[in-house]
Formats: structure tokens, sequence, C-alpha cells
């Protein structure tokens, strides 16, 4: 395993597949691309929404990223963050090919006991997309329950 | 990442699993337990006129031959692994063996032999992806898998 692209939301399930697959990534010494998919904007409203849209919606982005960074640092693996803008799982597929990484780590959103026997829709597509192993990723049960 | 528990039918998508997992279980320095699930009764079709009758399963050498592969193949990477062999739902089986035995990971083929493979997730792994509370590791079979072609490689 050289190259694993880690996806997050910043979710419980999200955070929690940056920790196992950067644990990964650091025993096996691999590089690790992590990413955010945020929704596009709604476009049509107007330029000065647009705008509006774009930032509000990147300053989550960002610090999510910035903070897996952080913690990557601090486990020294080699890493790096990417913003994209679309469906999710579409773009965590397409940037896995052109990575051509070994594995994708998803986190499997699940929310509360009831959900939590659903497996998350991203995690679900990603499963089914991707040409490649993935690790699906529940989130820490402690932080499941205190999410519900 | 300590003990790894690798699901495998014997099926070209499971032989694919219990590659990648030991190669994982190689760099992470883990143990592995190898997991085949039998059923516990078979249905034969019956006679024209007779009813099919489900039989209870009977164990055979041919049940323990993908476990037997599987360990072949530790060897040669020189991974240590134990095998277990189960009956029952496939999906629970496996499940509730990577509970007992607390397992990282669980590793499954995205599809086994089952009758309908051309659903491109079989069963078994929807099952286990459902049921289980810690990472699923979920590898496609090689001759599926895609790789980026060095024009695209170069552009990323």
């Amino acid at each position: 395993v050289n190259r694993i692209l880690i996806a997050t939301d910043g979710s419980p399930g999200g955070c929690e597949a940056v920790k196992q697959g950067l644990e990964l990534a650091a025993t096996t010494e691999a590089r690790a691309t992590i990413v955010y998919v945020r929704k596009p904007p709604f476009g049509i409203v107007g330029d000065a929404y647009y705008q509006r849209a774009l930032t509000a919606s990147f300053a989550p982005a960002r610090k999510i990223i910035h903070d897996a960074l952080a913690e990557a640092e601090a486990m020294d693996v080699d890493a790096e963050g990417e913003i994209m803008e679309g469906d999710a799982a579409e773009q965590i597929v397409e940037l896995a090919r052109s990575r051509d990484v070994d594995m994708i780590v998803v986190g499997s959103r699940a929310l509360g006991p009831l959900a939590a026997t659903l497996l998350g829709s991203v995690s679900n597509a990603v499963v089914h997309r991707a040409r490649r192993p993935v690790l699906v990723v529940g989130a820490d049960p402690d932080a499941r329950r205190a999410a519900a | 990442m300590k003990q790894i528990v690798i699901a495998t039918d014997g099926s070209g998508s499971a032989v694919d699993a219990v590659a990648f997992g030991l190669e994982l279980a190689r760099e992470q320095n883990a143990s592995v337990v190898f997991v085949h699930v039998v059923p516990l009764y078979e249905v034969f079709p019956g006679d024209v006129f007779a009813m099919a009758a489900p039989q209870p399963h009977e164990l055979s050498e041919a049940d323990r031959e993908p476990l037997e592969k599987a360990t072949a193949a530790a060897e040669s990477s020189g991974v240590r692994a134990t095998t277990q062999l189960l009956a029952g739902d496939p999906a629970n089986e496996i499940v509730a063996y990577a509970d007992s035995v607390d397992a990282d990971v669980i590793v499954v083929g995205s599809r086994g032999r089952g009758a309908i493979a051309g659903a491109f997730l079989g069963s078994v792994s929807r099952g286990v992806l459902r049921e289980a509370r810690r990472p699923v590791l979920v590898v496609p079979c090689a001759a599926q898998r895609e790789h980026a072609s060095p024009v695209e490689r170069r552009r990323s």
C-alpha cells in the first residue's frame, strides 16, 4: 500500500476515517491524500449570492482539511489536502482513479442508534463504484453516542 | 492494526481479498484469521415428483479447501495465520466471529460465488458492511480493478 485516499466530511464517521487512514498510512509509510467534497453553491440566484455561498462553503472545508493535515503531521505522515466540488462519491472515485491510490478510506455516516444500521449513502456509492479496495470505517461508538 | 479477519470462499474475488489482506497484514505486522462459512443446510433439487428437502450440510474436504489455499498463501508471504470454519449465515457468522476475536478489520471480496454474480456487490459483503461495527475492507477482484493511464497520472 503506497497511496491512500482518505475522504472526510467532518462528521464523526469522517473523523474516524481520517484517524484510521492516517494510522494505516503511518505504519505502511504510505502517502495520504485527504479529500473533502463540498456541494456546489446554487449558481443561478446571482453573482453576489454565489460568491457569498462559495466563501461560506469553503470555510468549513478549509478547517476540516487543515485539522486533518495537522493530525497527519503529528503522526509524521506525508499528506496532501484536496477540496473538491460536486457529488461526493463521484469526486472521491474520480480522485482515487487519477491518483491511482491503492486504497480508499471512507467513513460511514452513522449518527444514531437507528442510522447505525444503515450504511451511509456516500460510503455505499464509493464501495459500488470504486474499482479498488475500499475501507469503510464506522463512527467511533462514543462519538456516535455523543452525536445521537 | 493487530488482528485481521479475512473471509474467503475460494472464489476469484475472495482470492484477491486474501492477497490484499495478506499484503496489509505483512505491512502492519498483524496476525490473520481466515474464515470460511459453510451452510447449515443444503437444498438439493429433488426428482420431478419429489419435494426438494433441506439436508443438513455434511462437512467434507472441499469445505476446508479455501482455508488451506489461503494458509498456503499466508505461509509464502510470511504472515502468521490461523483458520476458522464456521457454519450458518455467512455475513452474520463473519461479523460475530470478528467480534469474538475483537478484529481490527474485516476483509471481504466484493462478490462471492453466489447465483447472481452479476450484481457488483455480493450479498455477503453487503451483509458484512451492514452488520459490522468495525472497519470493513471491500476488495474488488483484480480483473475489475482499474488503474489510471500514465497521462492522467501526470496531469494530477
